[in-house]
């Protein structure tokens, strides 16, 4: 399934909420932004829908009576790593954790702005439209880790290590340039994308995530290294 | 005179053996030293007596009759002497030894008496004459019979002590009771021994008996106060069951209560989480919609009709988020995603969600602030109700200074707020902390907030090790500090 826009064609959304003026309201910011969209009420539509119209995003509400949003969300991801952006009513970490977890790309609490949703599902959009390689890189083997960029997992001692999207972005886009330092605003423009070049927290915060994960030691990293005042990289 | 001496001190049972065997020897040796000196005389004479001369006849004379018989005598009489008093000396002793055991025996508050073989009274001291009332002449020659109570009597009480007696030699610790002269019965414990003559045979029995009455009146006396003590501890052992049942009762309807309060917090939970889900998806319909038409264009009147509907409906936002704030903190559910964090990161963040304000903003982040352990989010929500605050209280135009820097100490990271607004009452500062406190201000307009920012604020800097507070001057503004981990060094 290809999902990234193309140029010239605007991208196609799908929102799927039980909550009728919402998906309304979606529709008419979306479609105003300049999207196409499809919308569907409950989860099962949601993938009826899925199949049809082969969406680019997904924005997913949480909180939908019979298919909840996690369970839609799994189901998706057996068949598709189209981008998800959740919409959740409870904002705990524990759903914020969950969601990125079992794949989710984003989330947006309620209450949240339109024009929030909007740059969100712009930002999502413009990282998924960024050729990686994806299907046509063998998987790459560092150390005790297993980088399979097909199945976008990556195996720790033979096991698979639950890696947040941002997370597995990061570090494939780290594997991708193996040995070489990228600096802060490569990674930025390369994981979450060209408008967040001035965001240099984000870095910072998601490879302290991924040194937890990946690391035996994450005080004495040894596959991602800091190049102090530049960058990072993945070590060979 | 030595014979009648001799024949005297013979005829005393002497108890020093030693001395009567010298005396006995004596007895022999003194005719025999006279019969020996005789013959030796007469023999010696006959054979030479018409030889000697007159002279040594006399001589002779006086050696055997005035030297020998003299001193033979003389010692003979110093060996009974010394012998009589060694006796005298021995018999003093056991006159002595007599008398103290005899005071012993009649001054003895015990009854001690003797009995010969048929058991009729010989001896009866002081200390049986006062237990009993008898003096000795009326007891002495009577069958002991007449101190045992008739019913005792009757029950072979005599018969059976006897038979002890008989059996064993003695009879020790037996309790019994006996009668007195004047008819009252009283408690003894008796002892009685088979007392033997010289040759073995038995001539009779001693009987001590010791008055028990004041002994079993001390015993039943202690026996009552054990009753007593027992009734009360029964007593107190009832009321104290009485009392843990009533407390079980007490405990079963705390219990209930307790139950009852469990419902009622799953209830508050549910209700919280209706307030989560249900009222935050109508309010974000309404936000989306006042957006939309907003982006849209509108009339001037409609535009400020909206823009007031979007004003309240945030604070509507706000209001519920505290609510589940709160309602987290208390249940313990606040967690936090900690991660290193830059604190210029932050203060942006919070600057840009604060919006635009009327006010001369001081921005300073001091060179070498070290990253922060921090959750961003919520992190930018303390600064966000810090700065909000600080507009809130402050006239406009006012300066206001966010400022970062290293701790004291070098440990923490030091964010401070300084307004140039009312400042705080010092009786407040301690409590604006507070949950749902609010600070009342004589002046106000209108009444900001819910008295849940600051508190939710201090729940969060607390939950990352953090400390946060205020330093004001009443009429000249208030500076919020807090202070949050600094992050482990970057590898």
């Amino acid at each position: 399934m290809n999902h990234h826009a193309n140029a010239g064609k605007p991208a196609n959304i799908l929102v799927v909420d039980d909550d009728a003026n919402l998906l309304r309201l979606l529709r008419e910011s979306l479609e105003g932004a300049g999207y196409q969209v499809m919308d569907a009420g409950n989860g099962l539509d949601g993938i009826k829908q899925l199949y049809a119209g082969r969406p680019d995003l997904v924005v997913l509400d949480v909180m939908m009576p019979r298919m909840d949003g996690w369970e839609t969300l799994a189901r998706i991801r057996e068949m598709s790593d189209v981008p998800v952006i959740m919409l959740t009513a409870r904002d705990d970490e524990a759903d914020r954790l969950r969601g990125f977890e079992l794949g989710a790309d984003d989330y947006v609490t309620k209450p949240f702005s339109l024009a929030e949703l909007t740059a969100r599902a712009r930002a999502v959009l413009a990282r998924a439209a960024r050729p990686h390689s994806s299907g046509t890189t063998p998987p790459l083997v560092v150390g005790d880790l297993v980088i399979d960029f097909s199945s976008r997992r990556v195996l720790k001692h033979a096991e698979p290590l639950p890696l947040t999207p941002t997370e597995y972005r990061l570090l494939s886009t780290l594997a991708e340039h193996i040995g070489r330092t990228l600096s802060h605003e490569q990674l930025l423009e390369r994981v979450w994308g060209p408008e967040y070049v001035d965001e240099p927290g984000y870095i910072k915060r998601y490879i302290w995530y991924l040194r937890q994960k990946v690391e035996d030691d994450p005080a004495n990293p040894r596959y991602v290294e800091t190049v102090r005042g530049f960058g990072y990289r993945l070590a060979k | 005179m030595t014979t009648e001496i001799l024949r005297d001190l013979a005829a005393r049972a002497v108890p020093a053996r030693r001395v009567v065997d010298a005396v006995k020897r004596l007895r022999w040796a003194l005719p025999l030293a006279i019969a020996l000196t005789v013959v030796v005389h007469q023999a010696w004479e006959s054979l030479a007596y018409e030889s000697w001369s007159p002279a040594q006849r006399f001589l002779e004379g006086v050696l055997i009759y005035g030297v020998v018989g003299p001193l033979v005598t003389y010692w003979t009489l110093d060996w009974i002497a010394r012998a009589i008093e060694t006796r005298e000396a021995i018999e003093a002793r056991v006159r002595r030894g007599e008398r103290y055991l005899a005071s012993i025996t009649s001054g003895s508050a015990d009854a001690i008496f003797s009995l010969d073989t048929e058991d009729v009274v010989q001896t009866w001291n002081r200390g049986a004459e006062e237990i009993f009332g008898y003096p000795p002449g009326s007891i002495i020659g009577q069958h002991v019979g007449v101190l045992v109570p008739e019913s005792l009597r009757r029950r072979g009480d005599l018969a059976s002590i006897r038979d002890r007696l008989f059996a064993d030699g003695f009879v020790r610790g037996y309790r019994t009771r006996r009668l007195t002269h004047d008819g009252r019965e009283v408690d003894v414990e008796l002892t009685q021994t088979l007392l033997r003559g010289e040759d073995g045979g038995i001539i009779g029995s001693s009987v001590i008996l010791r008055d028990e009455t004041d002994r079993i009146a001390a015993e039943t006396a202690i026996r009552r106060l054990n009753q007593e003590l027992e009734a009360r501890v029964a007593e107190r052992t009832r009321q104290l069951e009485a009392a843990g049942t009533a407390l079980r009762a007490n405990n079963d309807a705390l219990v209930a209560a307790n139950h009852e309060l469990k419902q009622l917090d799953a209830l508050k939970d549910e209700f919280v989480d209706l307030v989560s889900h249900e009222l935050r998806a109508p309010l974000t319909n309404i936000n989306a919609s006042v957006e939309l038409l907003l982006s849209n264009g509108m009339p001037d009147g409609a535009r400020t009709k909206l823009e007031i509907i979007g004003h309240e409906a945030s604070r509507l936002t706000r209001l519920v988020q505290g609510v589940l704030d709160i309602s987290r903190i208390g249940a313990g559910r606040l967690k936090l995603l900690k991660a290193p964090a830059d604190p210029a990161d932050l203060c942006r963040t919070a600057l840009m969600q604060l919006g635009a304000a009327d006010r001369d903003w001081r921005v300073h982040i001091a060179p070498g602030t070290p990253a922060v352990m921090a959750d961003a989010d919520r992190v930018v929500q303390v600064l966000g109700n810090l700065l909000s605050n600080a507009v809130k209280y402050s006239p406009a135009a006012s300066r206001i200074d966010l400022t970062v820097g290293p701790a004291p100490g070098g440990a923490d990271v030091l964010f401070s707020v300084t307004d140039q607004g009312v400042g705080i009452p010092a009786e407040e500062v301690d409590r604006i902390f507070e949950r749902f406190h609010r600070v009342e201000r004589h002046d106000a307009r209108e009444t900001y907030g819910h008295g849940l920012g600051l508190y939710i604020a201090r729940k969060i800097v607390e939950a990352h090790g953090g400390r946060i507070w205020v330093e004001t001057t009443p009429g000249a503004g208030a500076t919020f500090l807090f202070t949050l981990p600094r992050a482990p060094e970057e590898p």
